[in-house]
């Protein structure tokens, strides 16, 4: 049940009004809150701008959701990434000892290897898979879903008396 | 813009920040309520508290602080107090207070409700037990000083019944002496009559005569002869050799018995001691009269600051054990890499409270306090304590240091307290020595240095105009009245204290002026007292134990002048075959001169 749920979300999303940029941005910046350490000072950052920016919301849930799961396999490489880039970057110390002084950037944990390892990690990500996102869903939009809709077998699942409660529910829970 | 959200932002920010502005107060007062309670181990109560983010500032009016011995008393209480913290540290969970303007501090004031809690005290934190033991140690010092009997009364020492009830050990140890004595005796009588030479000397006298000097005629009969005589004499020689090595052994084990008849007085030293000290008779050495009469006065002083050092300790131990950060797993949680920062914070930081408050009704206080912190070493300060305190006709001034910067902690104390009142100051309990003081003015000067478990200190108080006074109990008789003699022409006190060594090992020294007029005193009159009664006990012991220890010196001499006598019969025996053999070999040896002339006048003939 829980697969066919994320599957009917994301399709939900995908068939909502919400622009491709709109579901891209909501992606990214829920990849930003999945990747790294979710109870982080940048977070804030992230959902400040979530609400503020006209971004999909359900889309950024999604993602969060997702990325989670990636990140706990993930761990380790943003461990050996966060600490080549505060401990082997050695020209980068004079940077890391200011920002180390000034106590906001201190309170985000950037000296953390997993914070960083991640931060920097979905920094690098965020407008690759802005992109890729954003053509994805026009794509989608454009061929696979008018496509799919001409399957006899979406035609015969929406047919069903289950599609059609499951259609009701989701409408209601909406 | 989603402008519904950002409006749904700001009406989510201002709820919280308007609970925050209402509850915030409350929730902190509670909070240092119950963290100090927990400390004190009776209430600590906060009125009037209030927080304010900008600044950000906390303010109350008034902090009690329960004295959890006596439960109806604060032990501290202050009256307003504000301070202000910096701001972004805060954030990070760290207090870093600039200025705490502490005013109104008093000690030992009344509470209107009692401040006892249900609560059991946590147990003392043990981290660092030297000062307990220092203290512990003092409290020793105070009491083997105070367990001397000094209302013993002089010249009516009764030795009969302080023998009867001693049950002498020495008269026990005596007979089994004798005892001893008497078998030690039997076994060399036993020993010297197996090894009587009188058979050895009759075969050797035998075997000597059997060589008979006539029949010497010729080189060849001489030489069998001499042999003969050789071989007699070295049975001579070990028979004096056996018999030299039974004396010897004789004289060592003689040697012995002698060592235990000195034994004997030891004996009667120690049943002398013994007898001493059921007689209790006082001992008037000079330190003891200072430490029974100042003694707990000055411990306790002493105990309560070392508390203070102790708690300072058990807390920075506490609280600075959090810093030692180790750094976290490597993987899925990360590791944290540490930048030098100017800006690093410990997680607290006092860094300057001014105090305010009297040390008593009169006594005005001022002073700061710097410096306090969970990191002293990412600050590299110690903690300053400076009080100072003046009134019409005294003065106070306190300095300390605690440096806990380095791994052995080090605390130093220096203490000037001029004018000190000591009406009413309570001194020794017994009933010889005076009560306390009625009047009279002193002064204190005192340091004292602590460097891990070493101590240093020297208390040194001067005192003038002084009448004391005995109470209502007063003790008759003439040691009382020498005392009080001295006491009443005594009317400026100077007490010096050292306190040095070791926590488990620490000398406690007092010595004040009075020690000397006392002693004098003692000296003249009833030193002579005790002398006698010390000399009457020691007779009664000496009557009791002399006929003993005579009958025992006297079984040794006449058996030992026995045996020697024996083994003197012995000696002549084998001195007299000695005689015996060498006059034979002389003889033999004559013969042989007789025998080379007679050659000799042959040989002339054939020439």
């Amino acid at each position: 049940m829980f697969p066919l749920q994320f599957i009917g979300k994301l399709v939900k999303i995908l068939h909502s009004g919400a622009t491709p940029g709109q579901i891209a941005g909501g992606f990214i910046l829920g990849m930003i809150m999945g990747l790294t350490p979710l109870w982080s000072l940048h977070n804030l950052v992230v959902v400040l701008i979530l609400i503020i920016l006209n971004v999909n919301i359900a889309m950024a849930i999604f993602a969060l959701l997702i990325c989670s799961m990636f990140a706990y396999l993930l761990d380790p490489l943003f461990h050996n990434i966060g600490y080549f880039l505060l401990v082997d970057l050695t020209f980068m110390r004079d940077l890391y000892t200011f920002l180390y002084g000034i106590p906001v950037v201190a309170m985000s944990r950037f000296n953390n290897t997993v914070v960083m390892g991640s931060l920097a990690s979905s920094i690098i990500l965020l407008i690759p898979v802005f992109i890729l996102v954003k053509r994805g869903v026009i794509s989608y939009r454009t061929s696979v879903m008018t496509k799919m809709e001409q399957w006899k077998i979406v035609k015969a699942v929406k047919s069903t008396k289950i599609y059609r409660w499951y259609s009701k529910y989701a409408e209601w829970r909406s | 813009m989603r402008k519904s959200g950002l409006a749904t932002l700001l009406i989510i920010l201002a709820i919280f920040f308007a609970i925050s502005y209402i509850l915030t107060d409350a929730f902190f007062e509670s909070l240092i309520e119950d963290m100090g309670t927990d400390a004190v181990g009776a209430k600590v109560e906060i009125d009037g508290f209030s927080f304010s983010i900008f600044g950000p500032e906390v303010h109350w009016d008034r902090l009690q602080v329960t004295d959890p011995n006596k439960t109806m008393q604060n032990m501290l209480e202050t009256g307003l107090c504000e301070f202000n913290m910096e701001f972004w540290p805060l954030l990070r969970g760290k207090f870093v207070i600039e200025n705490f303007q502490l005013s109104g501090l008093q000690q030992n004031t009344q509470r209107e409700t009692d401040g006892k809690i249900d609560k059991p005290k946590k147990a003392k934190d043990s981290k660092d037990n030297a000062i307990d033991r220092a203290k512990t140690q003092l409290k020793k010092e105070t009491k083997s000083s105070s367990g001397i009997n000094l209302s013993a009364g002089l010249g009516n020492v009764n030795a009969d019944s302080i023998i009867a009830i001693l049950d002498l050990r020495t008269p026990t140890l005596i007979d089994s002496t004798k005892k001893a004595i008497e078998e030690n005796f039997e076994k060399w009588q036993d020993k010297l009559a197996e090894t009587d030479p009188q058979a050895d000397v009759n075969r050797i006298s035998k075997q000597a005569q059997s060589i008979d000097v006539k029949k010497i005629k010729d080189l060849k009969s001489f030489q069998s002869s001499l042999k003969a005589i050789n071989e007699v004499q070295s049975s001579v020689d070990s028979l004096n050799d056996a018999y030299k090595e039974t004396r010897k052994e004789f004289n060592r084990d003689y040697k012995s018995s002698s060592g235990t008849l000195a034994e004997i007085d030891d004996w009667i030293k120690e049943d002398y001691k013994r007898a001493l000290s059921k007689a209790k008779l006082p001992d008037f050495s000079t330190q003891n009269i200072a430490k029974i009469l100042f003694g707990d006065n000055i411990v306790n002083q002493v105990n309560e600051y070392l508390g203070y050092v102790a708690t300072a300790r058990t807390h920075f131990n506490k609280l600075s054990s959090g810093n030692d950060k180790e750094p976290s797993p490597p993987r899925f949680k990360g590791q944290d890499i540490y930048f030098s920062s100017a800006n690093a914070r410990p997680d607290f930081w006092l860094q300057n409270m001014a105090i305010d408050g009297k040390l008593n009704e009169e006594m005005p206080l001022g002073g700061s306090l710097t410096n306090v912190t969970t990191d002293p070493k990412m600050i590299g300060k110690p903690v300053k304590l400076n009080i100072t305190g003046a009134s019409k006709t005294r003065n106070y001034a306190l300095d300390g240091e605690l440096n806990y910067l380095d791994s052995i902690p080090k605390e130093s104390f220096a203490l000037n307290y001029t004018g000190i009142a000591l009406n009413g100051m309570a001194l020794s309990k017994s009933d010889l020595f005076p009560n306390s003081i009625k009047e009279g003015k002193g002064n204190v000067d005192a340091t004292l240095k602590i460097t891990g478990n070493t101590f240093n200190g020297k208390i040194e108080f001067k005192a003038g105009n002084i009448v004391f006074d005995y109470g209502e109990n007063q003790k008759s008789g003439k040691l009382a009245s020498i005392v009080r003699d001295v006491f009443n022409n005594t009317k400026t006190l100077r007490v010096s204290v050292t306190l040095k060594g070791k926590a488990s090992n620490l000398v406690f020294a007092v010595k004040s002026n009075l020690d000397d007029a006392l002693s004098k005193a003692f000296k003249a009159t009833a030193s002579k007292e005790i002398e006698a009664a010390k000399q009457k006990i020691r007779k009664k012991i000496d009557d009791q134990i002399a006929k003993k220890k005579a009958e025992a010196e006297k079984i040794i001499a006449e058996n030992r002048a026995k045996l020697e006598a024996q083994l003197e019969k012995y000696q002549k025996k084998i001195d007299a075959v000695k005689e015996e053999v060498n006059k034979h070999k002389k003889k033999i040896e004559d013969e042989k001169n007789k025998v080379g002339d007679k050659i000799k006048d042959k040989l002339k003939d054939l020439f």
